[in-house]
């Protein structure tokens, strides 16, 4: 058994804030089995409309949860309403057969209010989840491109550092296009600039190089030790588009559309992640020591990259773009920062430009703390 | 897209039909018409409260899946402390917030039988399994879970209960 808390993890989030509240509550974690692939196996909360449901139709006993600080009124109506049914579950007990020891009188004592306040916990804590969900699926999967007064707007009210930033940023780049914030925003970002270069470029050279790195993928997810059934359909949806682009049938705003088709842009993300994740477990040596706590690899990569929603650190930036080989350039923006510069990372594969002489022009996206869009830079 | 689950779950049929599981005795759709409903028989590990027993899960799989998770739940009772006792609901992450495309149903189905030795009292759907490992009664705690497996799930019979 692992360590029961979850240390929150603090480094960069983009999109919602859910995962601290989702990493700071109870979890638990399991020590791989010789017969699973390596997975850590945790507890954790429901989507809220499936517990609802649950609670709803069946008033079901679901505590999950220990944290009972966060009480908020709205919903105590609802928490009362699941209390009684806690009870029934004692009769589980009673005909037990052995020697069982009573439980600690606290225990006993406390049972009732304490399930009333992990149920009271729970939902509040879905509750929360499902508005800050709400309100990211306002923002559409990628929005129009917009010109970068725009952003300097959003600031007019707020601190002089992000505007004079802004008018820095404004100096070599003309628009923004804005990604939702629901935690797969880099890799969505990601997979737009790098569709929409290729696409914009014109040049059969870049496509079909494009179109390599993206082959080569699959001989590195299956070394990496995933199993072809889970990436092969994943994979074609990406290979599509790809080809689409080649046989001349996209345009600028189909491109768009499919970006904001719930099932193709979710399956391109995925697989972004899955790369990502298969290069930084084949480069395990050289990227576990960034790791906290002495996390192994595939642990990691199973609790962070694969799964949708979760935020990309700076080694998931790496890894993509090494394992694609596509260059991309990141303004990171920080209202705290004294620097009246917006800094620049650059995150060069390493057969960058030397290799090929026609070259892709590095995508450039826009990091605020929590979030990824992407730039545009003047031509 | 439903034409791609489809392929999809017929590609995870035939690789554990391939291979088969000694720890998954089942893992099939219920019937022909409908694929995205599917029954696994787990076999309790050895060495633990479950040996010799065998339970029945049902399979739920959502049109989007594998973007997102299938509903996994008992059908035969079970006494865990993150499994309903009534409803065979059971909490685990896998199958909520971090599930990803890189599980199977079968390695799903493997991960529920690896939390039966594993379980997690801190977050419990059977209060009283739960507050039997949290006093640390483990002999108490084993031996109502070894009346629930001979009582429910060493009898094949048994296994078929309705939910």
């Amino acid at each position: 058994m692992g360590g029961g808390e979850e240390p929150s993890r603090e480094e960069i989030h983009d999109g919602s804030t859910t995962n601290q509240e989702e990493n700071t509550n109870a979890q638990q974690n399991v020590e791989s089995s010789p017969n699973l692939p390596e997975k850590p196996v945790n507890a954790e909360e429901d989507s809220s409309k499936e517990t609802k449901k649950i609670l709803d139709e069946k008033s079901n006993e679901n505590t999950e949860g220990t944290n009972v600080e966060q009480a908020q009124p709205e919903i105590v109506d609802n928490a009362q309403a699941v209390s009684a049914p806690v009870t029934e579950t004692t009769s589980v007990v009673n005909p037990s057969p052995g020697p069982v020891e009573a439980p600690k009188p606290e225990d006993t004592a406390n049972k009732d209010a304490a399930h009333e306040d992990q149920v009271k916990f729970q939902q509040n804590l879905e509750y929360e989840i499902s508005i800050k969900k709400e309100e990211a699926e306002r923002t559409p999967l990628v929005c129009i491109s917009e010109d970068i007064q725009k952003l300097y707007q959003e600031y007019e009210q707020g601190s002089d550092v992000y505007r004079n930033k802004i008018m820095k940023l404004a100096e070599r780049h003309n628009k923004i296009r804005r990604c939702r914030g629901d935690g797969n925003c880099f890799y969505r970002a990601f997979g737009f600039a790098w569709f929409e270069r290729i696409l914009l470029s014109n040049n059969l050279t870049i496509l079909r190089t494009a179109l390599d790195s993206l082959i080569a993928t699959k001989t590195l997810l299956k070394s990496s030790g995933y199993q072809p059934l889970v990436y092969d359909d994943i994979y074609d949806v990406v290979e599509e588009q790809m080809k689409a682009i080649e046989r001349g049938e996209r345009d600028d705003s189909m491109l768009l559309a499919i970006f904001q088709t719930d099932d193709i842009s979710n399956h391109i993300v995925w697989y972004l992640r899955v790369i990502t994740a298969a290069y930084l477990k084949k480069y395990r040596q050289e990227y576990e020591p960034f790791l906290e706590f002495e996390t192994e690899m595939d642990q990691y990569c199973s609790k962070y990259v694969e799964v949708m929603d979760q935020e990309a650190d700076h080694i998931h930036v790496i890894a993509l773009t090494k394992a694609l080989n596509v260059p991309v350039e990141i303004a990171y923006m920080s209202g705290s920062d004294t620097m009246e510069q917006v800094n620049f990372h650059e995150f060069y594969p390493d057969n960058e430009p030397a290799g090929g002489n026609i070259t892709l022009k590095p995508l450039v996206l826009l990091y605020r703390p929590g979030h990824y869009d992407i730039l545009y830079r003047k031509e | 897209m439903v034409d791609s689950v489809a392929r999809r779950l017929l590609k995870e049929l035939k690789d554990y039909r391939n291979e088969p599981n000694p720890d998954l005795i089942e893992l099939s759709p219920i019937s022909d018409d409908n694929i995205l409903i599917w029954n696994a028989v787990l076999r309790g590990e050895s060495d633990t409260p479950y040996e010799g027993g065998q339970w029945t899960l049902r399979i739920e799989v959502p049109k989007s899946y594998p973007i997102h998770p299938p509903k996994i739940k008992f059908l035969t009772k079970i006494c865990h402390p993150n499994i309903s006792f009534k409803t065979g609901e059971i909490c685990l992450d896998i199958l909520k917030t971090a599930w990803s495309p890189a599980w199977t149903l079968q390695s799903a189905c493997m991960a529920i039988r690896l939390l039966l030795s594993n379980p997690e009292p801190t977050s419990p759907l059977n209060c009283d399994a739960a507050n039997l490992l949290r006093c640390g009664d483990f002999m108490g705690y084993e031996s109502l879970v070894k009346m629930y497996t001979q009582l429910h799930a060493m009898n094949q019979q048994d296994n078929e209960e309705s939910s």
